[in-house]
């Protein structure tokens, strides 16, 4: 296929635009790539599905990497994934390092993101064939193992996770049973009185807002809604690019990318724990452990390329599964809804131009945000000073526009928005976790017809257990990410015992 | 005992039942699990808290009520001009003036001015870019 007729100028001016976007809001703390990409959803109403994917993986892409400059200037990550950032890329700020550190960063995540697009290219159209053979059972405990090896890696405990997205399943199911997966149109979980708005259940969209959105702003009014000051951190010294830094950390760089794609292909998991990871290990096989965490680039090139690793990595499920692998990819399925296409086993075969086009846009992304951060070092520290009492309105009315034209006009949409804002902000305070949340709302409906169908087919709970030798291994998938998450809750606690 | 038999009439209700009766059993043993702990804390004196130690509880409270009376004013004045999209871009830019300056802080001269230029500007951007270029439904 022409490469002219995948793209087009409006596709790159999007990228452009999204990635400009993204870094704006990876490099405000508070606001993540997973807000910037719900915010921007009403936006791509007006394209075509190619245009509008362009500019949300640009968002994503740059939400990512735009964590780095917070954590490096401030100490506060930018997003959850830059955390590990702050260990290095902070010391090296006030040793008057800040320039060198976020081109190193700039650097690693570049590399991160191409490795990831590759295993992307590569590994999603293979793992759709695989999947395109599952029935409904294989399809059912395909959710059921995403949904505990989301509550295996919450911050909390498994249980605290999977009570998280048993909820987020709950909640989906309010409506009708469709007739259209085979239901019986009846409804369920509506008191009567809302029977008229709630027919149809919760639209995804706003529930997605308003958890991402409103309730970080709710939250950001809590504390204040501050803007950091950096003025300690001196970014006049020239920064050289150093050739041979990169011919030691070359190891590190592939070791740290591989390790961020392939934890974002974990259904659920975050950037976070993709940068943790690879940080331990980059410390592990360090010549200079005592030397991590004192301004060392090993850290800081560990984590940047661990965590845009991660965006390649988590649209692999999304593109090939329809499980989407972290909280972004999840608000990306609302990109797909919007535009009626399906993700899922037969999404690649079934529209080879869209995919042509995530990937090339997933490419271009990592290079456009390359340039952009990297030649632009005064300009972004400039970002994490844009005032928040001037985006937070912007962000609410962006919201309320993607909300109402959810259903092309519905007021309940907007109500939604609210209602799961509040739900999302004292949910967080009771232990909620929101990643499980939503990836059990997303997955809720098709985990029930997957459920109910396979039971009406065979008439007994067994199948689940006899179908076929990949539901066997998928039950040892399962039972291994809970036997795994025990221990390391038990090893946790031990710990913390003895401290 | 594995043998299940599932009455088309009543399917609706078979995969709820499920996981009502999941959420049910699992939230009770974390009320077993943390319970104790908590009344612990209670009792040697610490406090439970909900908001943060200095957080701005009274400015949580405005931003509800305000996002409230927004979605609200909303509704009811684009009743008045249906299809048109005033209800939206008249509230917006109220709802967009009072949260700023809600939002701001300190409040300086120049601060404002940002304020209120931008409470202006970006609702009548949103409504001529969606509602008029791109024809999305407005309130």
């Amino acid at each position: 296929m022409d490469f002219m007729q995948i793209v087009s100028p409006a596709f790159f001016i999007l990228l452009v635009t999204g990635v400009l976007g993204g870094i704006v809001f990876g490099a405000i703390p508070g606001m993540t790539a997973t807000m910037a990409v719900a915010v921007f959803l009403p936006v791509t109403y007006a394209f075509e599905i190619k245009e509008a994917l362009a500019l949300l993986i640009g968002l994503y892409v740059g939400g990512i990497s735009g964590g780095l400059v917070p954590a490096i200037l401030l100490n506060i990550p930018g997003t959850p994934s830059s955390i590990t950032t702050t260990f290095d890329g902070y010391p090296m700020a006030q040793r008057g390092e800040g320039a060198t550190a976020l081109r190193i960063g700039v650097t690693a995540s570049l590399f991160g993101g191409l490795v990831s697009f590759l295993i992307l290219a590569l590994f999603a159209p293979l793992l759709a064939d695989v999947a395109i053979q599952f029935s409904y059972v294989e399809k059912f405990l395909l959710i059921l193992f995403a949904l505990t090896v989301i509550a295996a890696l919450s911050k909390g405990s498994m249980l605290v996770g999977l009570t998280s997205g048993t909820l987020g399943i709950l909640i989906s199911l309010v409506g009708t049973y469709s007739i259209s997966v085979g239901g019986n149109g009846k409804l369920r979980l509506v008191p009567s009185i809302l029977a008229p708005i709630l027919k149809n259940g919760f639209s995804l969209l706003p529930v997605l807002i308003g958890l991402f959105a409103i309730a970080t702003m709710i939250r950001e009014v809590e504390t204040g809604m501050k803007n950091p000051s950096f003025d300690d951190v001196d970014l006049t010294k020239k920064a050289r690019f150093d050739w041979r830094l990169w011919k030691e950390q070359i190891g590190n760089l592939i070791r740290s990318s591989f390790i961020g794609t392939f934890v974002g292909m974990l259904p659920g998991v975050g950037g976070s724990a993709a940068s943790i990871l690879s940080y331990s290990q980059a410390k592990n096989y360090s010549k200079k452990k005592d030397a991590m965490g004192t301004g060392e680039p090993t850290g800081l090139i560990a984590s940047e390329a661990a965590n845009n690793g991660l965006t390649g990595g988590a649209l692999i499920p999304l593109l090939s599964l329809g499980i989407p692998g972290d909280s972004t990819t999840a608000v990306l399925i609302g990109a797909f809804t919007l535009q009626g296409v399906q993700v899922g086993p037969l999404f690649i075969g079934n529209h080879p131009e869209t995919w042509k086009g995530i990937l090339t846009a997933l490419f271009f992304a990592n290079l456009v945000m390359f340039v952009v951060m990297f030649f632009s070092i005064r300009g972004l520290a400039k970002i994490v000073r844009v005032p928040k009492y001037i985006l937070y309105p912007i962000i609410v009315v962006m919201c309320v526009i993607g909300a109402y034209a959810t259903n092309y006009g519905v007021m309940f949409d907007i109500w939604t928005l609210l209602v799961f804002g509040i739900i999302g902000y004292v949910g967080v305070k009771f232990g909620l976790e929101v990643p499980p949340f939503i990836i059990g709302f997303i997955l809720g409906k098709s985990a029930e017809t997957y459920f109910v169908k396979s039971l009406e087919s065979y008439g007994t709970f067994a199948i689940f257990f006899t179908k076929s030798p990949i539901v066997v291994v998928l039950w040892g998938l399962i039972l291994l990410s809970v036997v795994l998450s025990i221990r390391n809750s038990r090893r946790l606690r031990v710990k913390t015992k003895r401290r | 005992m594995l043998n299940v038999l599932i009455d088309f009439e009543e399917s609706h209700l078979f995969f709820p039942r499920i996981i009502l009766g999941l959420l049910v059993m699992m939230t009770l043993v974390l009320v077993i699990r943390f319970l104790p702990a908590k009344i612990q804390m209670i009792r040697s004196g610490e406090s439970v808290r909900f908001f943060f130690v200095d957080s701005e509880k009274a400015k949580v409270g405005l931003t509800l009520a305000l996002l409230f009376l927004y979605f609200w004013a909303m509704d009811w004045v684009g009743a008045f001009f249906p299809n048109r999209g005033y209800g939206f871009l008249f509230c917006s830019i109220a709802f967009m003036l009072v949260s700023s300056f809600l939002f701001m802080g300190q409040r300086t001269k120049k601060k404002m001015i940002a304020g209120v230029v931008n409470s202006l500007l970006t609702p009548i951007l949103a409504w001529v870019l969606f509602g008029q270029i791109f024809h999305i439904t407005l309130p």
